[in-house]
């Protein structure tokens, strides 16, 4: 059977020069290098999901009236969109399913693009010949996490509508050519009847597409790259040490691929998320306390909330306040990480290619850069969430908003310093693991004598 | 461990037929996706425990080369795609226009970007609040000044601007209605007949980033947006006491009319919603 | 004979009303409901608020000054009835009486009212909210339809409140009903994460999502332990400049010459 599938393909595409060595590819098995699959299966999850709900959701903002199992929403009027949310979660029992199971994965798939970019980043991972991946990877994590917003944005609930009210305004902020830029995303002045039927192509369409692009060259490059490895024993720059992608590599792989698939499916049953019932269809004038984003977009939230009120206003003109949390600062601190692998080749003067990983603390200025932005991301995250904090802690949410603002301008700062400290101690400590030298003195009376010297 | 690989895989047939039947029979969500989910762990298990102790272990190493081709490659590369242009080149005049071209197609290809949307010009921050307008509440009812007492809160739309069909037009128009003491009132001098008997009226969207602002503190008489926490003094004029907002609340000035309904004495004394570019032209 | 005997059980009652009143409320609010300057006037506070404030356990507050929170209720249902009794005849009547609600079918207008006039502080199940400054909105399922019914009426601490004319009465059963339904919530798709919206999903789906990732990754990967590590092999020199024999993108490597 596999001689005869083999043969086939073969005889139209000489795919057996290719197959030969590929199934005996080797892939360094360090499980942190797993990271990027978790993402990609999440990718593949999600598309699967979403095809399927991709047929039961009407993209519109027509209203209509609402007659169905729950109770409190008969006879309100709601978009058409939010009533078919609501028709397939009270259906039959795997709509909810799978509509909970793709929201999880949605969270969870930004997560392992988070955690796996860290691997590349604390590794040193994205050095020559490794920078167009390391672009590739940061677009497809603003990639997805558009499709995030623009996705839970897609049902017209009550909680999402305010999130959207909040992207326009956020437009409407940028300098020159902000209003327009809101007006033609969303067809007028907010909310208008064209915002669920534009953000749905984005969500299924565009940006799927774009990822998936992104994705393939993602793994083309790395398959023709070869995977870096750790340095160890009998690792070198000139060669890659792991196990046969067919069958030990693949069978790994697949377990990784089944217990994502599983864990979403588990949570997608078990656990409820966004119940949409529950904060009712959109209407611009009233909105629940507290109101947050999902998760990715929490860092967002929570610059917004803590940042002060610095609106420049000029004879004619304004540039809104909420410009600087919510466009500059992500433009800038993005901007740093996409010229991250430009910026450390400058200081270090490094532009070999390296195919062996660092270890993270080998470089103590890419360890406390690292940790002083996650330190950052963290607080502001934080940030976003200050009133439930508030309401746990029962502590004024005034007080907790201040006490972020404190700590975002001096904790990224002193982690930061924590983080080299600890660096560099653990160079200190690795250098003297190395072997001394040892100076053999001979005496005049011919005996000998160890001197050990240690290395520089 | 060949038995414990089995038994995951048992597993993992009794729970995807646990599934099946879960969906024949319409089980809850809990059910179906326990079941699947379990059934895809349980394969995923059953490969974990073959991939440690089943699958022997091998080791291979690859070549790791520089990535660069060989010099000669790279020369004929380059060669290649210099002939190539220099041939092209030969008539500059044709190249130049071949690019005025494409750029000008180019740019005309990005007009039909323009009919997304209509010019903001005179849309942004506009009500539909004029003098005379009667408040009325989300139901299409007056909203008269008897149903404000001291300590109350309401929202209230401009009559003949409410319905579905009218979504963005009440989305900027909801105002909130109270009632303070008036000898608490703080207004500026100009905002002085403002609120006859205390009764007072703020645009309910927030001037930070247009969140509504639902949330009235009636003791320290100021209103929270649970958006990101701006808070506004009710009594002298909408300032911002706490949070990101940069402006103050607009007002809209109220009378009360012989029938003793609430309405607007004028527009909205400032822009509505959140900051833009052309703010303070 | 009839109203000689509730003359007496009146004043009887009486009696206790004032009896409890000196004891659990006449320090803070005045021996003549006037106010003190730990606590505010009864004048005209109705009999709403105080049945609301000793029922739901907010009243006697140990710590004058702060904001009373919902507790278990300190004294019985007849102890509550005399002091309401008592108050109302020495000058909290004139504001909201103690409603008759009955709590209606008509859900969907229920949920309408409260949406429009309370999700703002309450949240959207009514799970509360922070009010700021240290006040809390609180938490509305502990509740029974009576006592939401007369925290509507009269506001207590600085949530507004709304008279008939704002929500009428048969609103007023419609919407005590709706929040009675946030005791049951249908949870349709599974455990809550305790109604903690995105922050919870978010905590939920990292540390279960890449919890578990991370776990069969490790289990069917290797770790640095179990791959030897030696600083003798071939391995680079540990600094932090430029590491191993490098690739360097000037040297030219042996194959370029065999094309």
């Amino acid at each position: 059977m596999i001689r005869w599938l083999v043969n086939a393909l073969d005889d139209r595409l000489g795919s057996s020069t290719f197959l030969r060595h590929a199934l005996r590819k080797a892939f360094p098995d360090h499980w942190s290098f797993m990271l990027g699959e978790l993402a990609a299966y999440c990718f593949i999850f999600i598309v699967a999901t979403g095809t399927y709900l991709a047929f039961f959701f009407h993209p519109s903002d027509v209203p209509v009236i609402y007659h169905g199992p729950i109770r409190s929403l008969d006879g309100r009027s709601m978009t058409e969109g939010y009533a078919s949310v609501l028709q397939l979660s009270y259906g039959p029992a795997i709509g909810l399913v799978i509509r909970q199971a793709h929201h999880w994965c949605a969270d969870v798939f930004v997560a392992a693009v988070v955690v796996h970019m860290g691997r590349i980043f604390f590794t040193g991972a994205f050095r020559r010949p490794r920078e167009l991946n390391w672009v590739i990877g940061l677009t497809m994590l603003l990639l997805v996490m558009l499709d995030g917003f623009t996705g839970y944005s897609l049902p017209g609930d009550n909680l999402s509508g305010g999130g959207l009210r909040i992207a326009n305004s956020i437009a409407l902020s940028i300098p020159l050519i902000g209003s327009w830029l809101a007006y033609l995303l969303f067809g007028g002045t907010f909310p208008t009847h064209d915002v669920t039927s534009r953000l749905f192509p984005i969500h299924v369409l565009f940006l799927p597409v774009a990822i998936g692009a992104l994705l393939g060259l993602h793994v083309a490059i790395l398959w023709h790259q070869k995977h870096t490895q750790f340095p160890g024993k009998g690792k070198t720059e000139r060669n890659v040490v792991g196990s046969p992608l067919f069958p030990h590599y693949a069978l790994k792989s697949l377990a990784l691929m089944l217990s994502t698939f599983g864990v979403l499916l588990l949570m997608g049953g078990l656990i409820e998320i966004n119940p949409v019932w529950e904060y009712g269809p959109y209407d611009p004038w009233t909105l629940a306390s507290p109101a947050q984003p999902d998760w990715y977009i929490g860092w967002l939230e929570g610059a917004l909330r803590v940042a002060p009120r610095w609106a420049l206003r000029f004879p004619g003109h304004t540039i809104g306040a909420p410009f600087w949390p919510a466009v500059f600062m992500p433009a800038v601190l993005f901007g740093l990480l996409y010229l991250w692998p430009v910026i450390e080749q400058f200081f270090t003067r490094d532009d070999a290619e390296h195919e062996l990983l660092q270890f993270p603390w080998q470089n103590p200025a890419r360890m406390a850069f690292g940790v002083g932005i996650l330190t950052y991301m963290a607080l502001l995250l934080g940030a976003g969430s200050d009133d439930v904090q508030a309401r746990i802690w029962q502590i004024d949410v005034q007080e907790i908003a201040w006490g972020y603002r404190i700590a975002i301008v001096t904790l990224p700062f002193i982690a930061a310093l924590f983080a080299w400290l600890i660096c560099r101690e653990l160079q200190r400590r690795h250098a003297e693991d190395k072997p001394n030298r040892v100076l053999l003195i001979r005496s005049q009376d011919g005996g000998f004598e160890e001197e050990r010297v240690s290395t520089p | 461990m060949t038995v414990a690989v089995a038994l995951w895989l048992v597993l993992a047939i009794v729970a995807a037929v646990a599934f099946a039947t879960g969906f024949a029979l319409d089980a809850s969500a809990q059910i179906e996706g326990g079941s699947l989910g379990l059934a895809c762990l349980s394969i995923a298990c059953a490969l974990i425990v073959w991939s440690r102790h089943l699958m022997p272990h091998e080791t291979v190493v690859d070549e790791q080369h520089p990535k660069r081709s060989t010099a000669r490659d790279r020369g004929d590369a380059i060669d290649e795609l210099e002939n190539g242009l220099g041939q092209v080149a030969r008539r500059p005049w044709l190249v130049r226009l071949g690019i005025a071209a494409a750029s000008v197609l180019g740019i005309a290809a990005l007009f039909p970007i323009r009919t997304f949307g209509p010019n903001p010009q005179g849309r942004l921050g506009v009500s539909d609040w004029k003098s005379g307008s009667q408040l009325v509440r989300e139901d299409g009812t007056p909203l008269r000044a008897d149903m404000v007492e001291f300590g109350s809160v309401a929202t209230a739309f401009p009559q003949g601007y409410i319905g579905a069909d009218r979504v963005a037009a009440m989305a900027n128009d909801a105002v909130v209605v109270l009632r303070v003491t008036p000898q608490a009132l703080q207004l500026p001098p100009e905002r002085r007949n403002w609120a006859p008997g205390g009764y007072l009226a703020y645009s309910k969207i927030c001037t930070h980033l247009g969140c509504p602002l639902g949330l009235y503190r009636q003791g320290p008489q100021e209103l929270m947006c649970p958006c990101h926490q701006s808070v506004f003094n009710v009594l002298d004029g909408g300032s911002v006491v706490f949070g990101p907002a940069a402006r103050a609340l607009p007002q809209l000035p109220l009378t009360i009319d012989a029938d003793g309904n609430l309405r607007a004495g004028g527009g909205m004394s400032d822009f509505v919603g959140p900051d833009n570019w052309n703010y303070g032209a | 004979m009839m109203t000689v005997l509730a003359a007496a059980i009146l004043a009887a009652s009486n009696a206790l009303g004032a009896a409890l009143y000196a004891a659990h409320c006449s320090s803070c609010h005045g021996a003549d409901l006037k106010g003190t300057g730990n606590g505010p006037s009864l004048q005209h506070a109705g009999a709403a608020a105080v049945d609301f404030m000793l029922r739901t356990g907010r009243m006697p507050l140990e710590v004058p000054d702060t904001e009373p929170l919902p507790a278990p209720a300190q004294l019985t249902s007849s102890q509550i009835e005399a002091i309401v009794a008592f108050t109302v005849a020495h000058g909290a009547g004139g504001g909201p009486p103690i409603p008759s609600v009955r709590p209606s079918d008509a859900l969907a207008r229920g949920r309408v009212v409260f949406d429009g006039n309370c999700q703002a502080c309450h949240g959207a199940l009514g799970t509360g909210a922070v009010a700021g400054y240290g006040w809390l909105a609180p938490p509305l399922y502990g509740d029974d339809a009576t006592q939401i019914a007369e925290a509507i009426r009269f506001g207590p601490g600085i949530m507004p409140h709304f008279d008939s004319r704002l929500i009428s009465d048969d609103d007023l059963d419609a919407l005590v009903a709706y929040v009675g339904t946030f005791r049951h919530p249908p949870d349709i798709g599974g455990y809550s994460v305790e109604a903690s919206g995105p922050v919870g999903e978010g905590l939920l789906a990292w540390i279960i999502g890449v919890g578990t990732g991370s776990i069969v990754m490790v289990l069917v990967g290797e770790t640095l332990r179990s791959s030897p590590l030696s600083s003798r092999a071939k391995s680079p020199p540990l600094s932090s400049r430029a590491q191993s024999p490098p690739l360097s993108s000037r040297a030219k490597s042996r194959d370029s010459d065999q094309a």
